[in-house]
């Protein structure tokens, strides 16, 4: 019996370990706690890469705001900090963990958003005990340059920020870089197709959940237009598409293209870890405005199109990528 | 006491058993295909040509899933190959074997298509469980310098061509030995109907299973349970006066088979999971009474999958005289035995 339970004791040890070496998956970070330039109050201004905000209170982070001189505060409140980035973070993956945030945040880098957690007033909910990780599209990043990240923050009551976990910026390997990014704002609607007249505007990649769509299950699309040149529409494109929680089917210009999971049948289990790669047969592209749709089944949890590149590449450079990527023995 | 004698008799047999060699029994290589292939990922339809250059592709050992060299990657991928056939034999099917492919593929031979399994977009069906096997016309097979090219996509999870005993190119040893050989299409149906084993049974409405080979493979993707094929052939009648054998390959997973109305024989263990486990390794040889035998005959096969792939799938499949029997079980006996399962071990240790 003693021995049963060491060998529990063993096995449970081992988890733990192998979960811990996970929660650093990175080939290299940039530590981003310290100071941070802080403002109570809200403004769209503050999102800005250009604001300057040298007039700002430093704040440590993390911290609750109420052990850094704001006793007692709710609301709204921003924090922003300069930082470079280096040139070996150049075609990786790189995600913006921000640890936990109480109650919502918003997060917006070089000025443009990257992702929510948790809902503003007036559909407060909030995301105290989620963990905020972000993955900054490549297009954003400054390399080697002066990069800015501003984090809105709402807190409805008791201590209220950025306050505490992991605060850094990982590079998480190598990644697909396309020609053509369409990481960014998306048009959603939920339904099995979509639907303009009902549409509202998402971030991609990031899940519905944190964006005005808590709790929803369930078939929507995602839809986004592109334009193209001649000589783009000349080549053999591949469609990046993510990876998406749970099914999904891609159409381009009304024509189905591929689809991933039980997204008809409703059988899903292993398609939310996988990334879509859909080669797009010729003559689908047109040079000018091309009209990409996403139809996604959730069958619970988180939904959506959760992680990236999302994005066009040509053939070659695709064949190229894997090439370079490829495990040598 | 007794138990523990059985156990000390059978561990170690498993245990040398695990080392036994895998021996292709009547399919014998004239091109072995395992091994290093180009490999690409993308989709292109010149890659089927023999005259794209494929020099820059990357190599990859063949079978495995392609996510040992490209993890995470799921989509289109294709395999080439150039090889030399040893021998071509002067008669007889010849086939390829590709293993497992995961979901779907399409195989090229010298530029010309000669099968496909699973469904590629935009009507995806994916085929990752089932073992390909293509018929290779003769004449499109050279001595040196052929090419193969395989289209693959997958889905998600492995990808490729993931596993298999057999790749490569092979011709049917066994089917030079039959008299009449009976390969090809049959009479089948799922239903069941009565008077189906009597020789006057109206088939005609049913339809057709290619002989060897799984139902899986051909349109019925997921069926377990009952199927039935009828098979009417003539008897040259140089053959009368010998003793004749009805061989049938082997069958996934139990059979019981009528000969001109009467019973002829099963294949069919007492103990269920022999029956489901063991059964569908056994190669299947009935003599046929000479008081049955009319220049007109009729076989009825009634199978009975138990899980996974089902029907008559490996050859040979004939009549067989009574000198040819022997030269094939002599061949049978000279394969080495080697088990997937506990249920095959025990039907063969104390069969």
């Amino acid at each position: 019996m003693r021995k049963i339970i060491y060998i529990i004791a063993a096995l449970i040890a081992s988890l733990l370990i192998s979960k811990l070496a996970k929660a650093s998956d990175y080939n290299q970070q940039i530590n981003i706690e310290g100071k941070w330039s802080f403002k109570i109050g809200d403004d769209p201004d503050w999102a800005s890469a250009r604001f300057n905000d040298s007039d700002w209170t430093k704040i440590e982070v993390p911290s609750r705001w109420e052990d850094e001189g704001f006793q007692g505060y709710d609301g709204y409140a921003w924090f922003r900090k300069t930082i470079t980035i280096p040139p070996s973070f150049k075609d990786q993956k790189v995600i913006l963990e921000l640890g936990y945030i109480d109650d919502v945040d918003e997060v917006f880098f070089n000025g443009e958003k990257i992702g929510q957690t948790g809902s503003f007033p007036p559909y407060y909910s909030t995301a105290y005990n989620a963990f905020r990780k972000y993955e900054i599209p490549g297009r954003l990043i400054r390399i080697d340059g002066k990069n800015t990240i501003a984090v809105r923050v709402y807190d409805s009551g008791l201590e209220g920020g950025i306050v505490r976990g992991n605060v850094r910026i990982g590079a998480a390997g190598l990644i697909i870089v396309p020609d053509i990014d369409l990481s960014g704002k998306w048009a959603f609607s939920k339904g099995r197709s979509y639907n303009s007249t009902s549409a509202k505007q998402i971030l991609v990649p990031g899940q519905w959940e944190n964006q005005g769509f808590d709790g929803y299950d369930g078939y929507a699309a995602y839809s986004r237009k592109v334009e193209l040149t001649k000589q783009q529409t000349d080549q053999k494109m591949v469609m990046l598409a993510g990876r998406i929680d749970d099914a999904d089917e891609l159409y381009i210009n009304g024509q189905f293209i591929g689809s991933t999971g039980g997204y008809k049948t409703q059988e899903t289990g292993w398609s939310h870890k996988e990334f879509r790669n859909y080669t797009i047969p010729a003559g689908v592209l047109k040079p000018g405005n091309n009209f990409i749709e996403i139809r996604i089944y959730d069958s619970g949890s988180e939904g959506g199109i959760l992680e990236g590149p999302v994005g066009l590449i040509s053939q070659t450079k695709f064949i190229q990528f894997w090439k370079a990527k490829r495990i040598r023995y | 006491m007794k138990r523990t004698h059985q156990l000390s008799i059978i561990l170690p047999m498993l245990l040398l058993l695990i080392t036994s060699n895998v021996k292709a029994s009547d399919w014998t290589y004239i091109a072995s295909l395992e091994g290093q292939w180009q490999f690409s990922v993308g989709d292109d339809p010149d890659w089927a040509k023999p005259s794209t250059d494929v020099s820059g592709w990357d190599r990859i050992f063949v079978p495995a899933a392609w996510e040992r060299y490209y993890e995470g990657y799921n989509g289109y991928g294709w395999y080439r190959k150039d090889f030399s056939i040893k021998s071509l034999p002067a008669e007889g099917p010849i086939a390829l074997f590709l293993g497992c492919i995961d979901d779907v593929d399409e195989v090229f031979i010298n530029g010309v298509k000669v099968g496909q399994t699973g469904s590629f977009f935009p009507h995806f069906k994916s085929a990752y469980n089932v073992e390909r096997k293509y018929d290779i016309p003769r004449n499109l097979l050279k001595t040196t310098n052929n090419v193969i090219a395989v289209r693959v996509y997958d889905e998600g999870r492995d990808g490729g061509i993931v596993s298999g005993r057999r790749i490569g190119i092979c011709y049917d040893n066994d089917n030079s030995l039959l008299s009449v050989n009976l390969s090809g299409k049959w009479k089948f149906s799922t239903y069941r109907q009565s008077n189906v084993n009597n020789e006057n049974f109206d088939d005609s409405k049913w339809g057709t299973m290619d002989v060897p080979g799984t139902w899986e493979s051909q349109g019925l993707p997921d069926h377990d349970g009952y199927g039935w094929y009828r098979k009417r052939f003539t008897i040259p009648a140089n053959l009368n006066s010998q003793k004749l054998y009805l061989v049938l390959g082997k069958i996934d997973d139990t059979d019981r088979v009528y000969f001109n109305g009467n019973q002829l024989g099963r294949t069919e263990s007492r103990n269920y999971n022999i029956r489901a486990n063991a059964d569908y390794r056994k190669n299947r040889i009935y003599e046929i009474p000479s008081r049955m035998l009319k220049a007109e005959n009729v076989v009825v096969v009634e199978v009975n999958d138990y899980k996974g792939v089902g029907g008559i799938y490996e050859g040979p499949v004939g009549i067989m005289t009574e000198k040819d029997v022997e030269i094939y079980s002599d061949r049978l006996k000279k394969e080495s035995h080697e088990f997937n399962s506990f249920w095959e071990f025990i039907d063969y240790a104390f069969d």
